[in-house]
C-alpha cells in the first residue's frame, strides 16, 4: 500500500510538471526556384513553474514571470517577404525589429514593466530593442490582438508595440536564439543551421512567440514558447540548378535528432507534382501529392538525413499561377528632403469580390502628419473617392509618441485603392539626431490585416526610409565664434572711441621700435629709387595719426604742418 | 570719427566698463557655465572613516549554583574583561566587543559559556547544547586561555578575516575561507542544473522537485532572514568536459588542476539571470567512468569528485552507473556544506544553520555593509573633488545623507547590540550609497575638454578684456609719470 502510494505520488507531480517539446522543419517550394524553409521549435508546459526549468528556456521564462508578461512576439528579419511573388507566409514580419508584448498585473506599472521586458529581451537576444523607446511605442486599439489567452481579454491598454526598422539581424542574434533550445545547436533540426550560410539568403526572419494556451488537464492556462527561423533560399544561385538538398542549401545534415523532442517532422512541400521529382531517401510518407514528410525522430532508419530534391524537368518554373488576393505596398512621395511629401499607401485586389481590411500605419512625430489631408481613393478601374468604414486615431505628441493610425476599409473587386497623408519633416533639437544623421529615418511598414477564405492573414508592407532635414552640426561652434567677433567689434570700437583720443603726433616724437624703424628704412629706399625713376615730385602734406590714450591728449600737434606718413 | 571727450569724461567711462564687465559680465558668465553641485556632507563622510564600528557581541554566561557563587562568577566576568578587549580591538576598521552577561537559560542564545564542575578533562573547554562548557578548575587557573576559548568558541578570528579583507584584498589569496565566500549581498539565487552531456545515452530522472522540496527548502528556511534567498533548477544538455578521465587501474580521475577547466564550457550555457546567483552544478557522469576520483595537487585521490568555485558556486561530478534516478539525498549531502561555504560560514558536517552560524552570516553582512558603503562614499567624494565638471544633482545628494544616516544608525545599533536593525539600515546605506555611485548623471558633461572651452571663450574674453588691462596699464604709467614731476 505504500508503494502505490509513493507511486501514485510520483505519477502526479510528473504530471503536474508537463513539458513537451518539438521540433518541425517545413521546405516550401515558392515560385521563381526560390524555397522557404522555416524551422520552429515548440516548447509547451502546463502551467509554468517559477523554479523548475527542464525543457523551457530559465532565462527567458524568469523574465516573463517577472514581469507578468502573457504573450510576447519578438521578429528579427532582413529582406522583405515579397507576397507578390511568393505568396503569403504564416511567418513573414516587417524588416527589421518587431516586438509586441501583452501584459497582465496591475495597469500603472506597465510603462515601467515595458522598459525593463525591452532591455531584458534585448540582453537574451543581442538585439537592440533597448533603443526603441516609448517615442516608437504603440498600442493600437483594433489590429494585433493576441493569439493566446490573457487575462485581460485583449484590451489594448495591456499591450505595446514598437517596430526598429533599421535593426540587423546576424550571427550574434542567432547563437543566444540557439540557447533558448534544450538541446541547443547540438543535436535536432537546429544541428542543421550553419551561420555562413544562414545569412546568404533573400531573408530570413528569427523568430520568439510566447503565448498562453489551453492544455488538456492543466490547472490554468498553459505556456507555448515557439521559436521559429524562417529562411528563404534561392538553388540556382547557390549551385547553378534547381535541384536543393540539405547540404547544398545549409551546409549540414542531420546526424542527431533531440532526444528531449517529442517528434521530428520534416515536411517538403512542392509546387510540381511528387512524380515530376525524385527525393532522395525515400522514407518518407506521403500526405498529398505535392506534400511528404520524414520522421526524422527515429532517425536511426537514415542514419543521417540529408534530403535530396531533383527536378526532372530542368526548366524554371513560372511565377505565381494565382495572384494572391491582395497585396499592400507603402511609399513616400516626395520632391526634397527639406519640402513636405506625402505617405502613400496602395492596396490592390485582384479577386471578384470586395476584400475588407484593418489597416494600421505608424507615422513618427518628426513627421508632421496632416490629418485632413488625409485621402483614400479608387485609382483603378476607375477615380472616386472612398471612406474608412471604421477609424481609430492617436494624434502625435512630440518626444512622447507617435500618430497611430488604424482603419477598416473595404477594398472593391479588381480595383486598386490609394491612401495618402501629407506630412511635414520636423527639424529636430541637434542632439536629437541619431549618429548617422544623413541616414535618414525609416517609418515603421504599414500592416494590412484581412480575412482570406477561413485564415486571417497579416500582410507588412514596406517601410520606406524618410530624409530628414540635417543641419550643419559644427554650426553651434561656429555661431559662437561669429558671436563673440562681432561682440569683439563693436565693443572694441566703442570703447576706443569713448575712452581714447584721435590725436596728431610729430613724427620725431614717436619712439620707434626696431620693427618700425626698418620698415621707414625700406619705405625711405623706396622712396629713393622711385625719385629717381619719376623725377621730381612734390611732396604731400601728410599727417601721422596715432591712437593714443587720454595720457597722451594734451600732446596735440599740428595736422596742416609737413609730416611724413605713418600709420600705426 | 573722433570723440574727444575731455579726460575726465574718459576715465568714467573706463569705470563703468569695468564695472560692467566685473558686475554683471563674469557672474553672468559664471552662473550660466557652472556645473550644478549639490552641498555633500562631506564632513560627516570624513567623521565615518575615523569613527571605527564597535560590534556588541553577547555572550551569555551561566553556571550551576551548586558549584559556585554569582558574586564569584561576576568576579570572573570583570578579571576576563581585559583579555577580551584585548583580543577583540584592532581588527581593522572594527572594534569587536565582547560583552558577558549574567543569564538564566544558555539554550536560546547564539554565544553562551558555562561556568561547571562537570567537565571530562577540566583543562579544555567543552561544546554542548547548553553552550561551551569551561570547567571553574581552568577559570581559576588560567584566565587567559579562558578568554581565548570564548574566542575561538564565538569564531571571531574568521569573521575578523572576513572583515579584514574588505581592506586587503591579498588575503583572498592566502584565506580559503575568503577567498570561497560570495560578496556579501542581500538576496541570492541558488540555481541547481543538473548537466547532461549526452541525453541520448544517460537516461535517467532528474528527479529535482521532489529532491530539491526535501534537501534545500529546510535548508533555505532556516537561513531566514539572513539574505533573501530563493532557488531555480534547470537541465542543462551536450556540454562535455574538455578534459576525459584518465583510467588508473580500477578507478578513473581527473586531477584537481584540470577542474577550474569544467567551469567555463558549463558556463556559458547557464544562461542569464538578473539575480545574484550560487550556482550548484551536478554534473553526470558518463557510466563508462565509473568510479571516478579526482587526484589532488598533492597525488591523493579524492573519493568524492566534487569540488568548489570560490564565488561562483560547486560541482559535483554525479556518477550515474547502475542508476534509473539522481538520488538527492546524496547530492545535497556533499552540495550543502559547499553551499554553507559560499555563503561565508566554515565548513561543518552539520547541514542546517545554528544560531551561532546566523549571528556570525548576519553580522559580517553588517559589518560588509557598513564598511562599503563608508568606502564607496569616500569614493565618490574623492572623485567629485578632482573631477570639477562631475555634476551633483539633488537627489544624489539626498541619497548620500540617507546613506551616511543609514551607517550612522546601523553602527549606534551594533554598539547596542541590536543586529537585526543595524542589518537592516546597514543594506539600506549600501544601496543608497551605490545607487548614488552609479548615477548615471554624474556622467553627463564629465567629457569636456579644457581645449574646446578655451576655443569658445577666447574669441570672446580677448578682445573685451585686452583693451580694458592696457587702458589701466597707460593710467598707472600716467600716474607714475605724474607724481616723478611733482618730485
Amino acid at each position: 500500500m505504500f508503494y502505490v502510494t509513493i507511486c501514485l505520488l510520483a505519477l502526479t507531480t510528473r504530471v503536474s510538471s508537463f513539458e513537451r517539446y518539438s521540433e518541425n522543419l517545413d521546405i516550401i517550394h515558392l515560385p521563381g526556384n526560390k524555397v522557404n524553409t522555416v524551422f520552429s521549435f515548440t516548447s509547451v508546459s502546463d502551467n509554468v513553474n517559477r523554479q523548475h526549468f527542464d525543457v523551457l528556456p530559465r532565462s527567458l521564462v524568469s523574465i516573463l514571470l517577472n514581469y507578468l508578461v502573457e504573450e510576447l512576439h519578438l521578429s528579427l528579419t532582413q529582406g522583405l517577404w515579397r507576397d507578390n511573388l511568393w505568396g503569403y507566409s504564416a511567418h513573414s514580419a516587417p524588416p527589421g525589429g518587431q516586438f509586441l508584448v501583452w501584459f497582465g498585473g496591475p495597469l500603472d506599472t506597465i510603462n515601467e514593466r515595458w522598459v525593463n521586458v525591452r532591455n531584458s529581451i534585448s540582453g537574451i537576444t543581442c538585439a537592440s530593442l533597448s533603443a526603441l523607446s516609448s517615442e516608437d511605442t504603440i498600442s493600437p486599439k483594433l489590429s494585433l490582438k493576441p493569439v493566446g489567452l490573457t487575462s485581460t481579454k485583449g484590451d489594448s491598454r495591456y499591450m505595446r508595440y514598437g517596430v526598429s526598422p533599421f535593426e540587423v539581424v546576424c550571427t550574434e542574434n542567432l547563437t543566444p536564439w540557439l540557447k533558448l533550445l534544450p538541446c541547443g545547436s547540438s543535436a535536432g533540426l537546429a544541428s542543421l543551421l550553419d551561420a555562413s550560410k544562414l545569412y546568404d539568403t533573400t531573408y530570413h526572419s528569427l523568430a520568439v512567440n510566447v503565448r498562453r494556451v489551453s492544455c488538456e488537464g492543466c490547472s490554468g492556462p498553459g505556456w507555448e514558447i515557439q521559436l521559429t527561423l524562417s529562411l528563404v533560399f534561392s538553388p540556382p544561385q547557390l549551385s547553378g540548378r534547381k535541384d536543393w538538398s540539405f547540404r547544398t542549401m545549409l551546409g549540414k545534415t542531420l546526424v542527431h535528432s533531440c532526444p528531449v523532442s517529442s517528434s521530428t517532422m520534416v515536411k517538403v512541400r512542392t509546387l510540381e507534382p511528387l512524380d515530376a521529382l525524385e527525393i532522395t531517401p525515400t522514407e518518407y510518407e506521403i500526405i498529398s501529392d505535392r506534400e511528404i514528410v520524414y520522421d526524422a525522430q527515429n532517425i536511426t532508419s537514415f542514419k543521417i538525413l540529408n534530403v535530396y530534391l531533383r527536378f526532372k524537368n530542368k526548366e524554371i518554373t513560372r511565377g505565381l499561377e494565382e495572384k494572391p488576393a491582395l497585396l499592400a505596398h507603402t511609399y513616400i512621395s516626395r520632391v526634397s528632403s527639406s519640402s513636405s511629401g506625402h505617405i502613400v499607401s496602395v492596396f490592390t485586389n485582384s479577386r471578384d469580390q470586395d476584400i475588407k481590411i484593418l489597416y494600421l500605419q505608424t507615422i513618427p512625430w518628426y513627421l508632421r502628419a496632416y490629418i485632413h489631408t488625409m485621402k483614400i481613393e479608387q485609382i483603378l478601374p476607375e477615380s472616386k473617392i472612398l471612406q474608412f468604414q471604421g477609424m481609430s486615431l492617436t494624434l502625435a505628441k512630440d518626444r512622447s509618441h507617435p500618430y497611430t493610425l488604424e482603419g477598416i476599409l473595404t477594398v472593391p473587386a479588381d480595383s486598386t485603392i490609394k491612401f495618402s497623408i501629407q506630412f511635414d519633416p520636423l527639424m529636430l533639437r541637434w542632439n536629437e539626431y541619431p549618429p548617422d544623421a544623413h541616414h535618414g529615418r525609416s517609418i515603421p511598414s504599414g500592416i494590412v490585416t484581412f480575412r482570406d477564405g477561413e485564415q486571417v492573414l497579416r500582410l507588412y508592407t514596406e517601410s520606406p526610409l524618410v530624409y530628414l532635414p540635417t543641419p550643419d552640426f559644427s554650426m553651434p561652434f561656429n555661431v559662437l565664434c561669429l558671436v563673440s567677433t562681432v561682440i569683439a567689434i563693436v565693443y572694441g570700437s566703442i570703447f576706443s572711441l569713448t575712452t581714447k583720443d584721435l590725436v596728431c603726433i610729430k613724427e620725431t616724437e614717436v619712439k620707434k621700435g626696431l620693427l618700425l624703424q626698418l620698415v621707414t628704412a625700406i619705405r625711405g629706399l623706396l622712396k629713393k629709387e622711385r625719385a629717381v625713376k619719376e623725377g621730381e615730385k612734390r611732396e604731400t602734406d601728410k599727417c601721422t595719426v596715432e591712437e593714443k590714450t587720454e595720457s597722451k591728449a594734451d600732446e596735440v600737434c599740428d595736422s596742416e604742418s609737413n609730416e611724413t606718413v605713418k600709420i600705426k | 570719427m573722433a570723440l574727444n571727450l575731455p579726460q575726465s569724461v574718459q576715465k568714467i567711462n573706463l569705470l563703468y566698463y569695468s564695472l560692467i564687465v566685473v558686475v554683471l559680465g563674469t557672474p553672468l558668465w559664471w552662473y550660466t557655465t557652472d556645473t550644478y553641485r549639490a552641498a555633500l556632507p562631506h564632513s560627516q563622510i570624513t567623521a565615518l572613516t575615523e569613527y571605527n564600528s564597535v560590534l556588541n557581541i553577547p555572550v551569555a554566561v551561566c553556571f550551576n549554583p551548586s558549584d559556585v557563587q554569582r558574586s564569584r562568577v561576576e568576579q570572573i566576568i570583570v578579571s576576563l574583561k581585559p583579555f577580551l578587549l584585548s583580543r577583540g580591538g584592532g581588527g581593522g576598521r572594527v572594534i569587536y566587543d565582547i560583552v558577558l552577561n549574567l543569564a538564566s537559560d544558555c539554550g536560546k542564545q547564539p554565544f553562551s559559556v558555562v561556568f561547571t564542575n562537570d567537565v571530562a578533562r577540566p583543562s579544555k573547554a567543552e561544546s554542548s547544547s547548553q553552550g561551551l562548557k569551561i570547567s571553574l578548575e581552568k577559570v581559576e587557573r588560567m584566565i587567559p586561555e579562558v578568554a581565548e576559548d570564548i574566542v575561538q568558541c564565538i569564531e571571531l578570528p574568521h569573521l575578523q578575516n572576513h572583515i579584514l579583507a574588505i581592506d586587503d584584498p591579498s588575503l583572498h589569496s592566502t584565506l580559503q575561507d575568503v577567498r570561497n565566500a560570495m560578496a556579501v549581498a542581500t538576496s541570492y539565487n541558488i540555481l541547481v542544473s543538473v548537466v547532461n552531456p549526452d541525453p541520448a545515452a544517460i537516461n535517467l530522472d532528474y528527479n529535482l522537485v521532489e529532491g530539491t522540496k526535501l534537501y534545500l527548502e529546510p535548508f533555505i528556511a532556516e537561513l531566514g532572514k539572513v539574505a533573501e534567498v530563493t532557488y531555480q533548477t534547470q537541465v542543462i544538455r551536450y556540454v562535455k568536459l574538455p578534459h576525459r578521465p584518465v583510467k588508473s587501474g580500477d578507478i578513473y580521475y581527473l586531477s584537481e588542476s584540470n577542474l577550474p577547466h569544467v567551469i567555463n564550457p558549463i558556463e556559458s550555457k547557464l544562461g542569464t539571470s538578473t539575480t545574484n546567483d550560487i550556482n550548484l552544478i551536478i554534473y553526470l557522469m558518463e557510466d563508462k567512468y565509473s568510479p571516478l576520483h579526482i587526484k589532488t595537487v598533492g597525488g591523493e585521490m579524492k573519493q568524492l569528485p566534487s569540488f568548489l568555485s570560490p564565488q561562483f558556486g560547486a560541482v559535483l561530478l554525479y556518477d550515474t552507473s547502475n542508476k534509473t534516478s539522481i538520488d538527492h539525498s546524496s547530492t545535497f549531502s556533499v552540495l550543502l556544506p559547499q553551499l554553507k561555504q559560499l555563503l561565508g560560514l566554515k565548513s561543518s558536517s552539520s547541514a542546517g544553520i545554528s544560531a551561532k552560524e546566523k549571528y556570525l552570516m548576519e553580522s559580517r553582512a553588517t559589518l560588509t555593509h557598513i564598511l562599503r558603503s563608508t568606502d564607496t562614499l569616500n569614493s565618490l567624494i574623492r572623485l567629485v573633488y578632482s573631477i570639477p565638471n562631475m555634476v551633483i544633482g539633488d537627489h544624489i545628494a539626498e541619497q548620500v545623507s540617507s546613506a551616511v544616516e543609514g551607517i550612522n544608525k546601523a553602527q549606534s545599533a551594533l554598539m547596542e547590540g541590536k543586529l537585526q536593525e543595524a542589518l537592516q539600515q546597514s543594506s539600506l546605506a549600501r544601496n543608497a550609497a551605490e545607487k548614488s555611485f552609479s548615477d548615471p548623471s554624474i556622467l553627463a558633461l564629465l567629457y569636456f575638454p579644457d581645449d574646446q572651452k578655451f576655443a569658445i571663450y577666447i574669441p570672446l574674453f580677448l578682445p573685451v578684456g585686452l583693451p580694458l588691462i592696457v587702458a589701466y596699464l597707460e593710467i598707472l604709467k600716467q600716474w607714475k609719470k605724474n607724481k616723478d614731476k611733482t618730485e
